[in-house]
């Protein structure tokens, strides 16, 4: 049951993000939510530095207003698949659930990629109006990152 | 300073540099034989291995090498590659071994690279076994020349490597020596990206202060970099080592930001944490960038710090791997500073994230030139001197000016 409540959750943040709707994206989040993208080579290593980083709602806006405001490059695609959701634990607060991601990445007038593949490794509050986002740790295979992250994961 | 025995200054100074120095892979070849090969090549930081067996694994400049925490606390620098069929033996980034064993037959390895163990040298059961005049000293891995200065290890195929402080030279060792002050470093984590252009063009950005305050909206934005803070740069004699300086100030805009396009006057930051700089190193200077010959970018922009590796993979293609890190004695807060100011820094850097796709751009266009076609050099002038602003390009002119030396294709001026 409330694994059908996370994977419909996953859909909504992997659509909104592709649909660069980030408004709506961080409505997903708490006020006091933390927020990385992390390489598996850092998270094995016990290194704590992450590719983003986001240590509230607010810091979260900041990134990607800088980005649509202030970054230069060229225009892409997204498109996030999410799979492989599980519920590791629950109770009536909040919801510890993970999940698997694949990202491809389509730039104007080249062949679409595979970018990015990984893992969701989340703390979800709930809430009357359903889930929100109080960690979310999205750790990333591949220690090579090809050219540049732009869009969060 | 120059020093009195600096020939380069004879040199004539580029200001144009052909295209096919991006896109042509003989001239790729050559770089590195003639460049990488022989220079002191940034490896690792000794904190990355502070015990006997801790390694890690880079390459200087094409060759794949190990750099390893010897018995006695020295560092050794191993060619990974076994000494029998060559098998890339180490297939780790990083980690502990007290020895080295190739998967293939099993030669093993100790952390000095001697060859400890061959199985089935005398043979089984009086079948095959190594000619009775196989010597064990005689298929050592092959160890590169290592350098430390202050926690910095550089390795070197060169058999007859310069003294690194005068290699980096008088300017440069001072400003090497400001972020590495001694002090215990601590390693806070590893970016990797790989870039589909010519590894020049890395080092070509990064000496150049110019672009950094019109393309960097962010950094301009919030004051951390323009065209009108004070700011200077210094290079070696030779012209290949080079740093920029520059120092924030508080005042509003005014010079030189009406030139640029996309600033974004009254930006604030809804949590200011991600940038909340404090200044922590002796003097006015808030970022010092600093490139080392051929393979190194030391990264200090407020309090994010970064060792930028360059690994060349081919003409069109190189890898950054930034190891960002802070010292032993940051408190908490400053840790947790240093790691929101990577949010500047890496693959998804807000500055960085302009730079590597503009070099993709730039390895586009270069790839359409041909014949003789050029990019042009010229802001700040065409000479190869110190200067103490930002609106020039002199560090590149004075980076080619060098490497047309190393690659033997330079032209002496007519006396």
């Amino acid at each position: 049951m409330i694994r059908t409540v996370v994977r419909d959750f996953f859909d909504d943040y992997a659509s909104l993000l592709d649909a660069k709707e980030f408004d709506s994206w961080l409505g997903l989040f708490e006020t006091d939510a933390t927020y990385e993208v992390r390489s598996r080579e850092n998270l094995e290593g016990g290194l704590t530095l992450a590719t983003i980083r986001a240590d509230s709602k607010s810091m979260l806006a900041d990134r990607v207003t800088a980005l649509v405001e202030t970054q230069f490059f060229a225009p892409r695609t997204m498109r996030h698949l999410v799979s492989g959701v599980r519920v590791m634990s629950e109770n009536g607060h909040a919801v510890d659930a993970r999940a698997s991601f694949l990202v491809a990445e389509s730039l104007g007038g080249e062949l679409t990629r595979v970018h990015t593949s990984g893992e969701y490794r989340t703390m979800l509050a709930r809430g009357d109006d359903g889930l929100r986002v109080r960690h979310m740790s999205a750790i990333y295979d591949g220690s090579v990152i090809d050219t540049s992250l732009i869009y969060p994961l | 300073m120059r020093s009195p025995t600096a020939a380069p200054s004879r040199a004539r100074v580029p200001t144009l540099v052909p295209y096919r120095g991006y896109t042509d892979p003989d001239v790729f070849q050559r770089e590195l034989e003639r460049i990488f090969r022989p220079a002191w090549n940034y490896v690792a930081l000794a904190a990355e291995i502070p015990e006997h067996g801790d390694f890690r694994r880079t390459t200087v400049g094409d060759v794949p090498v190990v750099v390893v925490r010897g018995k006695r606390g020295d560092v050794n620098v191993l060619m990974n590659r076994c000494a029998h069929r060559g098998v890339q033996f180490c297939t780790q980034a990083g980690g502990n071994s007290s020895a080295f064993t190739c998967p293939y037959h099993q030669w093993t390895y100790d952390t000095t690279g001697r060859l400890v163990g061959v199985p089935f040298r005398k043979g089984v059961d009086g079948h095959g076994g190594m000619p009775p005049d196989f010597d064990r000293a005689d298929h050592a891995l092959i160890r590169l020349r290592v350098t430390e200065r202050n926690g910095v290890l550089f390795a070197t195929l060169n058999p007859d490597p310069p003294d690194f402080t005068d290699y980096l030279g008088e300017t440069n060792i001072g400003w090497f020596d400001r972020v590495f002050d001694g002090r215990a470093l601590r390693i806070l984590g590893y970016e990797r990206q790989r870039i589909p252009a010519n590894w020049k063009l890395m080092f070509e950005n990064i000496k150049d202060p110019y672009h950094a305050s019109l393309l960097h909206v962010f950094l301009v934005s919030f004051g951390l970099f323009r065209a009108d803070n004070p700011s200077k740069t210094q290079m070696d004699p030779t012209g290949r080592h080079s740093v920029l300086v520059s120092s924030r100030r508080h005042e509003a805009p005014t010079v030189g930001t009406a030139d640029i396009r996309r600033l974004k006057a009254g930006m604030e930051l809804a949590d200011p944490r991600l940038l909340d700089p404090v200044r922590e190193f002796p003097g006015d200077a808030t970022v010092v960038m600093q490139t080392i010959w051929p393979n190194l970018i030391v990264q200090q922009q407020s309090n994010t710090l970064a060792m930028r590796q360059l690994v060349p993979l081919a003409v069109d293609s190189f890898e950054l791997h930034w190891t960002f890190f802070g010292y032993e004695d940051d408190d908490e807060e400053m840790r947790l500073r240093r790691l929101r100011q990577a949010n500047l820094m890496g693959p998804s850097g807000l500055v960085s994230i302009d730079d590597s796709e503009v070099m993709r751009l730039a390895q586009l266009g270069a790839r359409t030139a041909t014949g003789d076609d050029a990019a042009l050099l010229e802001m700040g002038g065409r000479d190869r001197d110190d200067t103490d602003h930002m609106v020039t390009e002199v560090a590149i002119r004075a980076f080619y000016s060098y490497y047309d030396q190393a690659m033997g294709t330079g032209t002496e001026e007519r006396p």
